[in-house]
């Protein structure tokens, strides 16, 4: 059987964290740079809507790609470092990485508001991480041609 | 002087605000009141509103309560998902934890693939995805009994096997372990097969 558990699509554990934190931040800067330079240019007078435009979003587009970019890097630091410390792979890891991200992420505002910031965002991976289970769980039910299997009895294993 | 005119100002404000409040008053839609900063409404009466404008309304306000319903159904089932998934002892993550420490725990698995061994599963096609999840399926055999089939991967330092777990729900609705078995290739042979539960000969009873 050919060990299918290369997984080459992804970078090995430590690097993968400049990768999601590259992609935060160019979806921060894309999505900021949309979002602001239409906020700029509808605030402007009529002449100006182009300078308005390119304004606002040289002021703020990197911002918010910085922030996207940490939040991004934060998760994914911590997601390695629990696949690292319990050294198995499951949805805990990314609610719990979701949950301490929010709450590093709020940890200057003192103990409470670090442990309101982790619980939002601890349920917000949470409904991210249930979609992929839902669509796990719908996919154990389908049936599909197989190699069979070694043990003979009459069922087939079938996987992806 | 100026107090003078102020307080002539908030007698007929006053007397407004109390003929705002009172039961009987006509509709605010055909008031013309001195002071819009009060009274000021945007929104009609439901009697006000002619026979197709209610229609209208009424057609907005379900459809904004059937989106609401869909929201929250949507939420809700999300939430049991995860809910079933994570705190469970019958989900196929809590099988795959079982498993796993069952792996660990067995000496002469350790022994062959090395100290911490780590267990995932199979990796995605989609650079999204960052956990290689652990796919199960369910299947019936021709008894009648429900079956679920799992497959991970164990990796140690010295070593790496695949890891197959079949189980079967027994009287209570729980899965009971049928067979688990490791296979770890390169032992001399293409694949050496470590049975922790059940051996070779339990697939042919189902």
């Amino acid at each position: 059987m050919p060990h299918a558990a290369q997984d080459h699509s992804r970078d090995p554990c430590p690097w993968v964290i400049l990768n999601d934190l590259g992609g935060a931040f160019v979806m921060g800067a894309v999505g900021g740079g949309i979002w602001h330079s239409v906020k700029g240019a509808k605030n402007s007078p009529r002449h100006e809507r182009m300078l308005g435009a390119v304004t606002a979003m040289k002021a703020r587009a990197p911002v918010l790609g910085g922030n996207f970019a940490v939040w991004g890097g934060l998760f994914s630091t911590f997601d390695c470092a629990l696949k690292g410390v319990r050294q198995k792979e499951d949805p805990w890891n990314s609610i719990l990485s979701g949950a301490i991200t929010g709450g590093v992420l709020a940890a200057r505002g003192g103990a409470k508001a670090a442990t309101v910031s982790a619980v939002v965002g601890g349920s917000l991976l949470a409904l991210i991480e249930g979609i992929g289970i839902a669509i796990t769980r719908m996919t154990a039910d389908q049936s599909r041609p197989v190699m069979p299997q070694v043990c003979e009895g009459l069922f087939r294993f079938v996987f992806e | 002087m100026l107090r003078r005119s102020v307080t002539n100002l908030r007698g007929p404000l006053l007397k407004q605000q109390q003929r705002a409040f009172s039961a009987s008053r006509p509709s605010l839609a055909n008031d013309t009141r001195r002071s819009a900063l009060i009274s000021q409404q945007t929104v009609k009466e439901w009697k006000d509103l002619t026979a197709p404008q209610k229609v209208v309304a009424a057609t907005k306000t379900s459809a904004n309560i059937g989106l609401i319903l869909a929201g929250a159904a949507v939420t809700g089932t999300i939430l049991y998902y995860v809910g079933s998934e994570l705190f469970s002892s019958q989900s196929s993550t809590h099988i795959f934890s079982d498993a796993l420490d069952r792996v660990r725990q067995h000496e002469e698995l350790s022994a062959m693939l090395g100290s911490p061994i780590k267990g995932h599963g199979e990796p995605s096609r989609s650079r999204s995805r960052r956990n290689r999840r652990i796919l199960h399926q369910l299947a019936q055999d021709s008894e009648g009994n429900e079956h679920l089939l799992m497959r991970f991967y164990v990796e140690g330092p010295d070593n790496e096997g695949t890891c197959i777990v079949n189980m079967v729900k027994d009287d209570n609705g729980k899965w009971q372990y049928k067979q688990l078995y490791v296979d770890v290739p390169g032992q001399g042979l293409p694949s050496r097969r470590i049975f922790i539960e059940g051996s070779a000969n339990t697939s042919r009873r189902a």
